[in-house]
């Protein structure tokens, strides 16, 4: 089977890509607020749709499932439709379930840059803003009472090389995700029913020790 | 002893002395404008040749990273490794203190472009076995999966690569260095620990390295560590070859004026405590002067540039030239009547054999093909010559009015009437002692031809060095393989034949792992395979894709041409590996393959046995082929020792006849001394030692010489110059064994030890019937 690895290691060896260390100010009252708007529970579960614009098809490909996303521990990704899956990121691993039970699973201490990937999946799943202003510039706007937006670009320049731009809305809870690739590949993720819950005995093993 | 022919000294001896000297000055008023002086440590090793092409090899690998410096700053986590590095920089940057900070920033971006017509062609060898048996219904299966999936991106249009394949080819190329870039950083996990490294790139600024002795590079830089350690328990590491340039020079610069100046106050209190009068301080001064002077510009002129240790080493040659001065105004104490340019004409011959000797003697070290030997012998040999020339020529015109010398002069000299010699069954009973125990001492020497004699680098910036290799799994710069064919696709397929043969020994983790060019370009004939299984894959998986979706789904085209070696190396891809490709060499092509995280003897042992079973693979490794180098020299020298002691033997009894035995067994028993002494001592054995030897032979056979040529009523005037000689050359050599350099301070220590053995055993020799003729040349 294909490993899948993950863009953020696409770095030829030896070249540096050095940008500007120092953090450019964003508007940190916006991103403060959007922090205490979210209620960032300890588990997090909901469904999601998925919509994927891809060059070369005509239609875009649909898929729908449910997430739980654990604080701290991970994100469990069950796409039901139209094939089944189960993606389990944590910090260490990216462990993929196929509809055959087949499993591929890579170590991020083997493979440094899908750290920060998974890193950055779960911040914007968990919308952890303090986690995504460090990779991103963030801009955006509160919304009513309760809601959010924000478009980030990423500092680093090569991240920026595969993703021009990520946009989050939501509430308490992080309502839809816009992944703006620079392939000009899109995906677009709306999340349905969230709601705080707990974690169930099978759940909290696929995280692992 | 009195044939004057003419009272004074030549006119035109002098006066053409003046114009030689006059266009020194000229020379060296120019020099100093901009010195070009060499630090480099490797610019003194031996040029190897046997192996031109790891020669070349190391000098292009070099190369690469002589201007770079690399900063590692390590804390409990990446926040605190983070803000560390950025007050880091803010502080070094203030300094402005020559370090630029290096961005290759768009060279990604640049190198992602620069290969993605080629990307059909580029698999890792996990890939291209997993596509050799794979089905292809899986692999739709997977694609699918992963077109539906979280999207975890991807470098390429998903229609060019379905199966997600290219970022495994580049992720095994940033597997290249340790480093990975994070928040506009470079980030680096400790393996073994919890730490967080950040990484700091600097290159050196300006065309030229401005050495001087100034530690500018190095005092910014510790300042900078000060500041970045102000907010919590920072490490800071420092590695980078202008570190070690700096350093070397510093060091060098101190090294040279402790012991110049410290050599020349000595000459000057000796010659001042023997005579006590100003002429022959300043005279003896002034052929200290002319002679560094005109050794300086003859090295310059002869080498192009003056390495840095040549200066240190040649600083001792204060202590060598002064002997002409000091017995040429010895013999005006013992004979105040005779006028100056007879005395000096009968100090002539014997003058003229101990500039021999000695100049010999340092000429032998131009027989090693070591550079920096080959400077520091023309330096002496030539500082030697010039000095004698000077107190020649100028000291009989100069030397006027006269001189009293000191009731302590006159003491020494009478002294040594006192001296025992030897004859009969004493002198044999004393030999046979002092040979037993130097046999004693020499049974216990133990050699040693570790190329580290060379080394002088600071011990904390080595430690720093070799951290920082580990850390960021950059190869090691003396061991590695030189892959060689006839044509640049051969050197390729070679190499890949050489990284299959290490994937099959040594799979466990913590091996040590192989980067070549063949990485970035693989061979065509692997090319034409990859191409032809990611294409045979990739159309059955979009064609089943396509079915699955109802989509029609092309495979766009790539370049139908091979990646060429060329075109890569012509592009900013190629910045990190193209320093291996060694180009055309003896009619074929070579390349460099480099090792990365080689741990121990063992690996490298089984290494090189690896790289012998492959075709045109040739393993190096620089520290073991020059320590071999440097011992064969060591027998070498051994045997040009010994021939070189029947030599000056031969030189002697053309002009003492039977005697000369007395001037030339004290150096002889001397050097057997300085042997027994490193053998007592535990100290290795070592080229360097015989070298020092070769020299002592050169410098200790003269002061046999002056006691032979001067008989009865002035040879205690000679044994004061011999012994001024000694004390003066003595101090240099002794000053020279302060040095950090392991290499001068084997040979400073040898050349001391074994002087005050000449010192103490020459008269012992001499003949003290007190003669009033001299022995006659046979």
């Amino acid at each position: 089977m294909m490993k899948r690895r993950a863009f953020l290691t696409l770095l030829p060896g030896g070249l540096a890509v050095v940008g500007d260390a120092a953090r450019a100010q964003t508007a940190p009252e916006l991103l403060a607020e959007v922090g205490r708007r979210l209620e960032n529970p300890a588990v997090l579960r909901g469904e999601f749709e998925q919509t994927k614009t891809i060059k070369g098809f005509k239609r875009p490909l649909v898929s729908k499932g449910s997430f739980v996303m654990a604080a701290g521990k991970g994100v469990l990704w069950v796409t039901a439709q139209p094939f089944a899956s189960t993606v389990v990121v944590t910090r260490e691993r990216l462990l993929t379930l196929g509809e055959s039970g087949a499993s591929r699973q890579i170590d991020t201490r083997q493979e440094p840059g899908l750290k920060a990937v998974n890193e950055m999946l779960m911040a914007l799943l968990a919308g952890d803003v303090k986690a995504l202003a460090e990779r991103f510039q963030a801009e955006g706007a509160l919304q009513g009472a309760q809601g959010w937006r924000l478009a980030l670009k990423p500092r680093d320049a090569a991240l920026a090389g595969f993703i021009t731009r990520i946009e989050l809305e939501g509430g308490r809870h992080v309502d839809s995700v816009n992944l703006h690739e620079a392939s000009g590949d899109a995906s677009r993720i709306r999340f349905f029913n969230a709601a705080a819950s707990s974690l169930s005995a099978a759940e909290a093993a696929r995280f692992g020790p | 002893m009195k044939l004057p022919s003419s009272l004074g000294t030549p006119q035109w001896l002098a006066l053409a002395w003046l114009l030689v000297v006059a266009v020194i000055g000229w020379h060296q008023w120019q020099f100093w404008q901009a010195p070009r002086l060499d630090t480099d440590v490797f610019a003194l090793l031996p040029q190897d040749e046997k192996t031109p092409v790891a020669q070349r090899a190391m000098r292009q690998l070099g190369e690469q990273g002589e201007r770079r410096v690399v900063v590692m700053l390590g804390a409990a986590d990446w926040h605190a490794a983070q803000e560390a590095a950025v007050r880091f920089d803010a502080t070094l940057a203030a300094a402005h203190a020559g370090l630029r900070r290096t961005t290759d920033g768009g060279v990604a971006t640049q190198a992602l472009d620069f290969y993605r017509p080629w990307r059909d062609a580029l698999l890792t060898d996990a890939q291209r076995a997993e596509l050799h048996n794979a089905d292809a219904a899986a692999l739709a299966a997977q694609a699918l999966e992963r077109l539906h999936g979280l999207n975890t991106g991807q470098p390429t249009a998903w229609l060019a690569d379905p199966l997600g394949l290219w970022s495994a080819w580049w992720s095994q190329r940033a597997g290249l260095t340790a480093a990975r870039p994070r928040d506009g950083l470079l980030w680096v996990a400790d393996p073994d620990g919890q730490r967080d490294w950040a990484v700091l790139l600097y290159e050196t600024e300006g065309s030229a390295f401005r050495l001087d002795g100034e530690r500018r590079w190095g005092d910014a830089l510790d300042g900078a560590a000060r500041a970045a350690a102000g907010a919590g328990p920072v490490t800071v590491l420092r590695a980078g070859v202008p570190l070690h340039a700096e350093a070397g020079a510093v060091q060098g610069n101190r090294e040279m004026n402790t012991i110049g100046w410290g050599s020349l106050a000595a000459v000057i209190a000796l010659v001042w405590w023997a005579f006590r009068a100003l002429r022959p301080v300043a005279l003896i001064a002034l052929s200290l002067l002319v002679g560094c002077a005109a050794a300086l510009s003859v090295t310059v002129w002869v080498f192009g540039q003056v390495h840095l240790l040549t200066l240190v080493f040649g600083a001792s040659l204060v202590g060598v030239a002064e002997d002409f001065g000091i017995h040429y105004f010895t013999s005006r104490l013992a004979s105040p009547a005779t006028p100056r340019w007879p005395l000096m004409k009968h100090l002539l011959p014997g003058l003229a054999l101990a500039l021999l000797t000695s100049v010999l003697g340092y000429l032998v070290l131009a027989v090693v093909p070591f550079p920096g030997l080959r400077q520091m012998a023309v330096f002496s040999a030539v500082g030697l010559v010039a000095a004698f020339l000077t107190a020649v020529c100028w000291f009989p015109a100069l030397d006027r009015g006269t001189l009293r010398g000191s009731r302590m002069a006159s003491a020494v000299a009478a002294n040594l009437a006192r001296w025992p010699t030897l004859g009969g069954r004493r002198l044999w009973t004393l030999l046979a002692l002092f040979t037993l125990l130097c046999a004693w001492g020499v049974s216990r020497l133990h050699t040693n031809d570790d190329l580290r004699q060379l080394q002088s680098s600071p011990p904390e910036l080595l430690k720093e060095q070799i951290e920082v290799s580990r850390l960021l799994r950059i190869p090691s710069p003396a061991q590695f393989f030189v892959v060689r064919g006839a044509t640049p696709e051969a050197v390729l397929q070679r190499e890949e034949a050489l990284k299959d043969k290490l994937r099959l020994a040594a799979a466990e983790a913590g091996a040590p792992a192989l980067s070549a060019v063949s990485d970035w370009v693989p061979s065509a004939a692997r090319q034409a395979e990859n191409r032809r299984l990611s294409t045979e894959a990739e159309q059955q998986v979009l064609r089943k894709v396509g079915q699955a979706l109802g989509e029609d789904l092309q495979r766009p085209a790539f370049n139908p041409a091979p990646l060429e070696l060329q075109a890569w190396l012509a592009s900013p891809a190629s910045a990190a590996a193209r320093a291996q490709w060694l180009g055309q060499v003896d009619g074929g092509y070579a390349s460099a393959v480099l090792i990365r995280g080689l741990a121990n003897r063992t690996q490298a042992e089984a290494l090189h046995a690896l790289g012998e079973q492959v075709e045109g693979v040739h393993w190096v490794d620089r520290a073991s082929d020059m320590s071999g180098l440097l011992g064969r020299f060591r027998v070498t020298m051994g045997w040009l020792l010994m021939a070189g002691h029947v030599v000056v033997w031969a030189a002697m009894a053309l002009r003492f006849g039977r005697a000369a035995w007395r001037a030339w067994l004290p150096t002889a028993l001397a050097s057997l001394g300085c042997l027994a002494v490193l053998g007592w001592l535990g100290e290795p054995f070592q080229l360097f030692n015989l070298l020092a030897l070769m020299l002592l032979l050169g410098m200790g056979v003269d002061y046999g010489i002056f006691l032979l040529e001067h008989q009865g009523e002035d040879q205690g005037h000679a044994w004061l110059a011999v012994l001024l000689g000694a004390i003066s050359t003595g101090l240099s050599f002794g000053l020279l064994a302060l040095s950090a350099t392991p290499a001068l301070r084997a040979f400073g220590l040898t050349l001391l030890t074994g002087l005050v053995l000449v010192c103490l055993l020459a008269p012992l020799f001499r003949l003290h019937q007190p003669h009033h003729t001299k022995p006659r040349p046979a």
